[in-house]
């Protein structure tokens, strides 16, 4: 097969291939054991060069110039390139409170940089996918980095566990995918996207069941990486278990790829069988994981007393709120979802910075009488937690509410009007475990216990995070805007 | 937009907004009673710009818009943020603003040497700052944003004095509540921009006019818009946070829970009027919501004997009134017994702020009396208030009440919805407002003295700072109910102010016979409920005040008719139970399974370490179930195809 001369566009690829390269430097750094905090300003800086990279993608994507290659099994359209550029937030916060907090949690091993990048490339290439292979590929990539970062801190019997039980459910979600990724091909004869919309799209096409079957396992799959129930039973233990700054990076970066993956297949090929027979099918399931995501994730946060636990469970219910924009995926859904992921990355961010500046010395202590009496002894903490946890509980004026606002509406203009109604009555549920920490930083006695000076870099996480909350919540229309006028390859199937 | 005067009073907002930012920011460095000056200046300057853009309005008909920015295109609609002012939002502005100040300024003598006194200030003027957003707005969009904003601030400062007890969960309850009538408001905006494809307040009321008269989306965007308004303004059934939000320092209670928050819901619907007036259905519930409320509360408000919870469902009764009127379709007489509201129940709140200063914090009515000689200001302006409320004639409650009960009268909007019930609930409800509030007023300021000599010994009169804004909104309490005179004899200058910005509903008109009938009514209505009072207080002779609450109805009454009793069964209980459930299958086995794994019996046991263990092959197997449910359905129907 003799590919055509403009197959290849390495400038699609350049977010990625930075990273990688940014990766090997940082590596070598750590081969020749340049000091750490060093290593965390190289992995800074190539985060930066990767976001140039990606912004001038998104610029030729405003202008209706996106960038086309790979036959669309690698894309660089403006989808693509926004969810880039989220990941590439999420990855800069997730490094700033890293390097916080490293030394003090016995993560100081040189290989965590590198691994955090490297992860952080897999996660371009999931949110980039057009093809089935391509997915996969970037998928592991981006786990294997994280599994191992889940278990960094060794003899930690937590720690340990959360990347061991990651790893096993997280490869059983693989086999799952896989299987997925075999049927579907089995029944439309291709991996691309582009392809295998048309091909069940074609007169003719019979094997509708197959199809379906590829795609339900497709689902369960990318289901797992994202949290919906019943795929999630993970999500907290393993989000409790990991070092903070791995809670952060795995919170904000994993689910933005994992969403953005799920995205655009919902926008291609799910949608493609949606018009044929049993078309119904996908659809009535996606939105029952979802309904009950919605319910387990905000009734399972109502219980837990550790605020780490709290903001797990609270993951979970963000997923399926973003499950809504998934049900609008061809429509105004994938553009909700990215603004929803902007947010949810500042301000979950934001939320585990704060965590992470408050636990114990062995990252462990997170129960929410710790937060007593914070307004008076960090007011400057307590004013960050209280605006990024009034966002994620989808108040205005911020970043969370103009989400949830996009999120609803996507959703009912696509008809599903009582899962819409569903997710506005569970965020009633929502704004009381949140304003449960809230009222303890505000209104409860302070039991006079010192917390250690706030490191700068986490000092400039926070007001990364709660800066972005509000200035994304008064302004969305900027951000929403890029992202609305740009291309989109890979629509219209 | 033309550059004018009118357009200046967009800053009022802004400038509450700046004190809130100063004294949040620098507070902690600023003495007493410098920051309390800055809040109140600040407000202050808002009448000020509002007063003179209400002057500079006069005459005119179009609205003003000050356009903010845009925010957000969603579906090809570009939603931008604005402040509409017009007759509806400088009225209210005024009133907020206003009356606002006055509370402000009290305030200073109230808080006197709290330790957070700069904390207070700061609160209080963010939450003029929303609700300025909140009746400014011009669109539904900006408006929640108010609407959320006075709610945040509202638990802010309900948990005000966090130290002592409950204060803090009443404030919870208050807030969650709430956002049960905020996922109203968020639904209706939902299906307006789903009807309509505009937030924007003109326009979605334009757009009413092509839709018919009792239109099904109309209805269900007034009902829903109705559940928001039931949260805002304490009706029933979501009333129950407003008794226990009197947790908070009087002068909040004064100007959050009596003067402006809690009538944003009335608010809302006239400003809605056009999707009310289209629903005589949507209109009917609104009514009848309202009057429920404004009878049950009045029924309650007799048995309490904390000072401040008589007023409290006081309110909660008056609201109900206002919910009547904007349910018969007379909008402008709702936003009339809004403003005359505003007034006398935040004099009587401050004149109950002023006893509680004096009496060291004592707020059981069973143990004052006799203050009125001690208290002359206080005493005499509690007066003016009382018979305001109590609808006695040529005073401010009179002409409003008044008007609500001949609208309801005259009905033709809800006539099908029984507009005759409507008037007699309220009239019996007009008779017992009267009876509890002059019960009150004789309890706390007539008779033998009950205190304790400890307190006895310190009643003093409130510092000057405290009794001029006690006399200014005694003024006010006379003079506001001469903006709206009886229309059929009187010239009413509310009712045409408020005429272009409000839909226009038809009233019969009886012969001049039957409303000056109707008028007397009203009068021997508050001489009723006059006599009923001094009955229910003398009844009692030696010790008219102890037996307060005393007996079975009494006690139904005071423990608010039950509702709190019947929410912990129906609604907490549930939910806590579901909550705990949902532990089961997902509970942290590092922490408390294996715990519960032990003592847990019988199947629940099973169950709960199948599901629960945090056992990697538990989870994958539950995995394995969905992926198993997910593949059936897609083959069984596939074979049934």
């Amino acid at each position: 097969m003799t590919l055509p001369a403009d197959f290849i566009v390495v400038s699609i690829l350049g977010p990625a291939i930075v990273m990688l390269v940014f990766a090997m430097i940082t590596l070598l750094f750590a081969v020749f054991q340049v000091d750490r905090s060093a290593t965390a300003s190289m992995a800074l800086v190539g985060v930066g060069t990767a976001a140039v990279f990606a912004l001038h993608l998104l610029m030729k994507g405003q202008q209706g110039a996106a960038e086309a290659g790979f036959g669309l099994r690698y894309l660089g359209d403006t989808p693509a390139t926004a969810f880039t550029l989220v990941i590439l937030l999420g990855t800069a916060l997730a490094i700033l409170v890293s390097e916080a907090d490293l030394s003090r949690l016995g993560l100081d091993h040189p290989e965590y940089y590198p691994l955090m990048l490297l992860s952080a490339t897999g996660a371009i290439v999931l949110a980039s996918a057009g093809d089935l292979i391509t997915l996969l590929l970037g998928l592991e990539i981006m786990s294997l980095a994280v599994y191992a970062l889940a278990a960094w801190r060794q003899g930690s019997r937590q720690s340990e566990e959360a990347g061991m039980k990651y790893f096993l459910l997280g490869a059983f979600a693989s086999a799952l995918l896989i299987y997925g990724i075999a049927l579907t091909f089995g029944a439309g004869g291709r991996f691309d996207y582009a392809g295998l919309a048309a091909a069940f799209s074609a007169p003719g096409f019979d094997a509708h069941v197959l199809a379906l079957l590829g795609a339900v396992l497709l689902l369960a799959g990318l289901g797992f990486k994202v949290a919906f129930a019943p795929f999630h039973q993970w999500l907290p233990d393993v989000y409790t278990g990991a070092p903070t700054p791995v809670t952060t990076f795995m919170s904000v970066v994993v689910k933005t790829a994992a969403f953005a993956a799920l995205l655009r297949i919902a926008s291609t090929v799910f949608a493609s069988l949606g018009a044929g027979p049993l078309g119904e099918l996908l659809p009535i399931m996606l939105g029952i994981l979802i309904g009950a995501t919605l319910i387990v994730g905000n009734f399972g946060a109502l219980l837990q007393s550790g605020v780490k636990r709290m903001l797990a469970y609270s993951a979970v219910a963000h997923a399926g709120y973003l499950g809504l924009a998934v049900l609008a995926a061809d429509t105004v859904g994938t553009n909700a979802a990215i603004f929803y992921l902007t947010a949810y990355t500042l301000m979950t961010a934001g939320a585990f910075a704060v965590l992470s500046a408050i636990t114990n010395a062995d990252d462990r202590g997170d129960e929410i009488e710790r937060f007593a009496g914070l307004a008076a002894r960090r007011p400057f903490l307590a004013a960050s937690l209280a605006i990024v946890l009034m966002s994620l509980a989808g108040l205005p004026p911020f970043a969370g509410f103009v989400g949830k606002l996009l999120v609803f509406q996507a959703a009912i203009s696509a008809g599903y009007v009582a899962l819409a109604v569903l997710g506005i009555a569970t965020s009633v549920v929502a704004v009381v475990y949140y304003a449960r920490v809230i009222t303890y930083m505000y209104f409860r006695e302070s039991d006079q216990e010192t917390i250690r000076p706030l490191a700068p870099t986490l000092r400039i996480a926070v007001v990364i995070a709660v800066v972005g909350t509000i200035a994304l919540g008064i302004l969305p229309g900027f951000w929403y805007g890029l992202v609305e006028r740009g291309q989109v390859l890979l629509a219209g199937f | 937009m033309t550059q004018d005067v009118v357009s200046w009073a967009a800053l009022a907002p802004a400038l509450a907004l700046l004190g809130a930012l100063v004294n949040g920011l620098l507070g902690a460095r600023l003495r007493e009673p410098l920051p309390g000056i800055v809040a109140s200046v600040a407000v202050g300057a808002g009448f000020v710009l509002s007063l003179v853009a209400f002057f500079a309005f006069a005459g005119r008909g179009e609205a003003v818009v000050v356009p903010l920015w845009d925010y957000l295109a969603v579906s090809g609609v570009e939603l931008a943020l604005g402040f509409h002012l017009d007759q509806l939002s400088l009225l209210m502005m005024l009133v907020i603003t206003g009356v606002g100040a006055l509370i402000h300024v009290y305030s200073i003598g109230y808080m006197h040497a709290d330790s957070g006194f700069a904390r207070y200030f700061a609160y209080l003027n963010l939450f003029v700052a929303a609700m300025l957003v909140l009746v400014m707005a011009d669109s539904y969009l900006l408006m929640f944003v108010g609407w959320e904003g006075v709610g945040v601030c509202s638990y802010l400062l309900i948990a005000f004095w966090f130290k002592q007890g409950t204060n803090v969960d009443a404030a919870r309850k208050a807030y969650i509540v709430n956002r049960i009538g905020d996922a109203g408001f968020l639904l209706a905006m939902f299906l307006m921009f789903r009807t309509f494809g505009t937030l924007d307040v003109a326009a979605v009321n334009a757009a009413v006019g092509a839709f018919a008269f009792g239109a099904g989306a109309i209805t269900a965007i007034g009902l829903l818009l109705l559940v928001a308004a039931t949260g805002k303004s304490a009706q029933i059934p979501l009333h129950v946070w407003l008794p226990d939000a009197m947790a908070g320092p009087t002068p909040v209670s004064a100007l959050i829970h009596a003067a402006t928050m809690v009538t944003a819901g009335v608010y809302l619907i006239a400003r809605a009027s056009p999707i009310f007036a289209t629903s005589p259905e949507a209109s009917a519930a609104v009514a009848w919501v309202g009057a429920a409320t404004a009878l049950i509360a009045a029924f309650v408000a007799f048995a309490q004997t904390d000072i401040k919870r008589v007023l409290a469902y006081s309110t909660i009764s008056q609201l109900g009134f206002m919910f009547v009127a904007v349910g018969v379709g007379a909008y402008s007489v709702a936003v009339f017994h809004l403003v005359t509201h505003a007034f006398f129940k935040a004099l009587l709140f401050l004149v109950a702020g002023s006893v509680i200063h004096a009496l060291g914090g004592e707020q059981d009515v069973r143990r004052m009396g006799g203050l009125g000689t001690r208290m002359r200001i206080t005493g005499t302006t509690a007066l003016v208030g009382t018979l305001a409320i109590a609808g006695v004639p040529l005073l401010a409650g009179f002409f409003s009440k008044d008007a609500i009960l001949v609208h309801t009268f005259s009905s033709t909007l809800v006539e099908d919805y029984g507009a005759y019930f409507l008037y007699a609930v309220l009239l019996v409800s007009a008779v017992m407002t009267a009876g509890y509030m002059f019960r009150w007023y004789y309890t706390v300021f007539c008779g033998a003295e009950r205190l304790s000599k400890a307190t006895g010994a310190a009643v003093h009169e409130s510092p000057r700072v405290m009794t001029v804004p006690l006399v200014v909104l005694a003024v006010g309490s006379v003079l506001t109910g001469y903006l709206g005179l009886p229309a059929f004899a009187f010239p009413n200058w509310i009712e045409g102010w408020l005429a272009p910005v409000t839909a226009a509903v038809t009233f019969t008109h009886p012969a001049l016979w039957i409303e000056w009938l109707l008028l007397l009514v009203s009068v021997l209505a508050a001489a009723l409920g006059l006599g009923l009072g001094y009955w229910a207080y003398h009844l009692q002779k030696g010790a008219p005040a102890a037996r307060l609450g005393v007996g079975r109805l009494a006690a139904f009454g005071r423990s608010g008719a039950g509702f709190d009793a019947l929410y912990r069964n129906a609604v907490v209980g549930p939910t806590e139970g579901t909550a705990g459930a949902l532990s089961i299958v997902d509970r942290d086995i590092l922490d408390r399974g294996m715990a519960s794994g032990v003592t847990a019996a019988g199947l629940l046991a099973r169950v709960t370490t199948l599901w629960q263990s945090g056992f990697v092959r538990a989870y994958a197997l539950a995995m394995l179930c969905g992926v198993v449910a997910l593949v059936l359905v897609v083959v069984v129907a596939g074979v049934r195809a």
